[in-house]
């Protein structure tokens, strides 16, 4: 597996680039911009970029709009950003079409090793990575007449870790129970929501956050 | 009123008897051929300044105009004591019987306003005391047991005889004589300079009394010239009765006087729409012709601010109108029905409430104009206060920063070091040790990073620059403890001032709700109207905000105003708050 890195913190890089290669994952390319990751990436073709939402010039959401115009440009290449904001926005602005291929994570994540591994292993095989913390913000939301409060506890667990864009299998690993079990619970928070069931685990995590979105 | 009523009843009843015990001093006196005359020459001036006196001290208490009256009227009541045969009450009157002609021209300086104007009208007052009163005492202490000077073999022996000297005593005799005929011209042209720098309303108030007044100091100039000259008797006691009969009439001519500047209120509304009409007066002191009009020199005005609800002085200060018994009463002066000023004045101006209200109104234009001026100061000194502020408010923020850092973030690392160290001297000979204190230098580590964002949030939030109103609002409403339903945001970007006080204004505004209002619910919204941005945050709670209960909403309204925009609060009870703010968007 390949990746490009842009990240404009040097020392954040280098240690981003030390664990990927740990982890196997091959590091092809090192940004400390978006000019220069786009560049990159066009060069490389790698499966991963993973990029900082906040790079120089701007300083502001150029990691962002870098990404954008990556999986614009190139479908098959996956993006995963890194940010410092807990904001939904930023997430749903990089997910909302097609969460395919597409991560968005709080940078502390990279010191988590292994989850972080494999968020960037779910996200290069075309899967979804979407923070624990922004979704627990999304699902925290307090609603006039919540519809969030028919759920049952386990069903918001599940429900959580569906937006974070976990398998069926990741979630009753997780959870520690079977994986009929969290079939039974996703047709249930399905039902009690009121939305179409959809089988596909990175399909349903749009489906889910459309719904937490509104 | 009741304590001052009785009090003057008091002093003409003084006046009454004084009069009477006068009487028998007169018609004992073995000197006095016609006694009827000499009684008929004390009591009418005198009774005549008394009594008009008391009643226009009675009408207005706080113009000594009426006191100095009863004051001429009872000095006139002591001068039949120098034709006491008790040597005591003679030698009492020769420094008493022209203590009446200085108070009278006291009276005639300070008339009308009760007191004199000026430093040079006291110097000319002791001058008259000087002459009149402490010559004359002089002429008779030095003119000998038999009062040569004075021709009155007749008299009692003079008690104050203490030293003989003829030729002295006709030297303080000519010179007081002649001292009075200089000070008593002073006095005219002083009069007739006053009379004609005045309006034509105070003219014709002053009118009566100066003229009388005039008429009647010359003549006396004119009596001691015909003493001085040793003119003959007959024609001296003419010029007496023609003064006397004179100054009798004064007191009625200041009643006259004093009636006119106060009853004649069309007269003072003319004069004063005059004076705002001339274009020369452009700076003209409005309050200053009020006051004249009607004569209350504390006469002050409070001017509206509709756009504040609050009146404020000249200065632009913030004011309160006069409560009921603070000894000051308000008038409103209304143009077109619209609220201009307050006009607050001495309780005693009390039954004058008409007058006023028809001078106030018809200086309402004007002070229009005043208002204005009155606003800006107001403005300046609304800027200042909320400039202190904002500095204040700055202040205390970096503190909290400051604060957060060093509880928060830095408490952590510190921790995070030592366990690191710990970790560091334990590794080779316990590493499991090592490795749950690693653990631990982690969470610290995720704990101080959390302690960060949330920090750096606070101070400014990153989403709100990057991605503008909406989505920042999205983000407030989406932490927000009490359910929000985020109404219709602006998709432009808005220039970033607005954006930023809009943001605080609804952050400030969950805060508050989340913290007081009990709400169940909270609607925010922002719309764009005519170019302003208007933002509005509205709970279901139990209402009881206010702008002055925190620091909390007083930041606001200065970040606000800083703007140029408004804020406004509406708290009903048990129905809830709305807060809403209106920005000018100005790129």
């Amino acid at each position: 597996m390949r990746a490009v890195i842009a990240e404009d913190s040097v020392l954040l890089r280098e240690g981003i680039a030390r664990l990927l290669a740990d982890g196997g994952i091959e590091v092809v390319g090192q940004s400390g911009d978006g000019e220069d990751l786009l560049r990159k990436v066009r060069a490389h073709k790698p499966d991963i970029a993973i990029v900082d939402i906040r790079m120089p010039p701007t300083n502001t959401d150029e990691g962002l709009v870098a990404a954008k115009t990556i999986r614009a440009e190139n479908p098959e290449v996956s993006v995963l950003v890194l940010s410092q904001y807990i904001e939904e926005s930023y997430a749903l602005d990089l997910l909302a079409d097609n969460a395919e291929g597409v991560g968005y994570l709080l940078k502390d994540r990279v010191s988590d090793l292994d989850n972080f591994l494999d968020a960037v292993r779910r996200v290069a095989g075309g899967g979804s990575a979407l923070d624990p913390e922004v979704v627990s913000h999304m699902l925290g939301r307090r609603r006039v007449d919540d519809p969030l409060d028919a759920l049952s506890e386990r069903e918001r667990a599940v429900l959580a870790l569906m937006a974070e864009g976990r398998s069926n299998k990741a979630i009753a690993e997780a959870l520690v129970v079977t994986g009929s079990t969290v079939e039974k619970h996703v047709t249930n928070i399905f039902d009690k929501l009121d939305l179409d069931a959809t089988p596909v685990d990175h399909r349903r995590v749009l489906a889910v956050l459309k719904y937490l979105e509104n | 009123m009741k304590s001052l009523r009785f009090a003057l009843i008091f002093i003409g009843a003084v006046g009454v008897v004084v009069g009477l015990l006068m009487l028998t001093v007169i018609f004992s006196s073995e000197r006095e051929e016609v006694p009827v005359i000499d009684a008929f020459l004390t009591l009418v001036p005198s009774w005549s300044f008394i009594g008009t006196g008391l009643f226009a001290w009675w009408r207005r208490p706080n113009n000594r105009t009426g006191m100095l009256m009863v004051l001429v009227g009872f000095t006139w009541l002591l001068v039949p004591l120098q034709l006491s045969d008790s040597p005591a009450l003679f030698g009492v009157s020769m420094f008493t019987s022209n203590i009446s002609w200085v108070m009278l021209a006291y009276l005639l300086l300070a008339f009308p306003a009760g007191r004199l104007e000026s430093p040079w009208h006291r110097w000319l007052m002791l001058g008259f005391v000087l002459d009149a009163v402490v010559l004359v005492a002089l002429t008779g202490v030095f003119s000998g047991p038999e009062l040569e000077t004075w021709d009155c073999s007749d008299c009692p022996k003079n008690p104050v005889s203490i030293w003989e000297s003829p030729d002295l005593a006709r030297l303080f005799d000519s010179m007081a004589a002649i001292g009075g005929v200089i000070l008593l011209v002073i006095l005219v042209v002083v009069l007739v300079r006053r009379y004609r720098s005045l309006g034509s309303v105070n003219r014709s108030a002053i009118r009566p009394v100066l003229s009388v007044g005039a008429l009647t100091v010359l003549l006396i100039g004119v009596l001691i010239s015909t003493q001085a000259l040793d003119l003959s008797d007959t024609i001296t006691q003419v010029v007496f009765v023609i003064t006397v009969g004179l100054i009798s009439a004064i007191p009625f001519a200041f009643l006259v006087g004093l009636l006119r500047s106060r009853f004649s209120a069309a007269g003072a509304v003319s004069e004063l729409i005059s004076t705002l009409g001339d274009t020369k007066t452009q700076e003209l002191d409005i309050r200053g012709a009020l006051a004249e009009a009607l004569s209350d020199e504390s006469l002050e005005f409070l001017y509206w601010l509709p756009d504040r609800e609050q009146f404020v002085d000249g200065t632009g200060r913030v004011a309160e109108l006069p409560e009921k018994g603070s000894g000051r009463s308000w008038t409103p002066a209304e143009h077109d029905g619209e609220l201009i000023a307050a006009i607050t004045y001495d309780d005693s101006l009390g039954d004058d409430r008409q007058q006023i209200k028809a001078t106030g109104s018809a200086a309402a234009l004007a002070l229009r104009n005043q208002r204005l001026e009155a606003e800006l100061r107001a403005n300046v000194e609304e800027l200042r206060a909320s400039r202190t502020r904002i500095v204040q408010t700055s202040d205390r923020a970096r503190r909290e920063l400051e604060r957060n850092l060093h509880d928060g973030a830095q408490q952590h690392l510190v921790s995070m070091a030592l366990t690191l160290r710990m970790a560091q001297s334990k590794i080779d000979e316990d590493p499991d040790a090592a490795k749950e204190l690693l653990g631990q230098a982690s969470a610290d580590l995720a704990e101080a990073t959390t302690e960060l964002r949330e920090l750096a949030r606070g101070i400014h939030p990153a989403v709100l620059t990057d991605r503008g109103l909406g989505a920042a609002l999205g983000a407030l409403a989406t932490r927000s403890s009490v359910p929000v339903e985020l109404g219709e945001v602006p998709e432009d970007r808005l220039p970033p001032p607005v954006e930023s006080a809009a943001y605080f204004v609804v952050a400030e505004a969950l805060t508050n709700v989340a913290r007081y209002s009990q709400a169940t619910r909270a609607d925010v919204s922002v719309q764009m109207e005519n170019g302003h941005a208007l933002i509005e945050v509205k709970d279901n709670g139990v209402g009881g905000a206010d702008i002055n209960g925190g620091t909390g909403l007083r930041g606001l309204q200065d970040r606000v105003a800083a703007l140029d925009g408004t804020l406004t609060i509406t708290s009903i009870s048990n129905v809830g708050t709305t807060i809403r703010a209106e920005l000018p968007c100005v790129q």
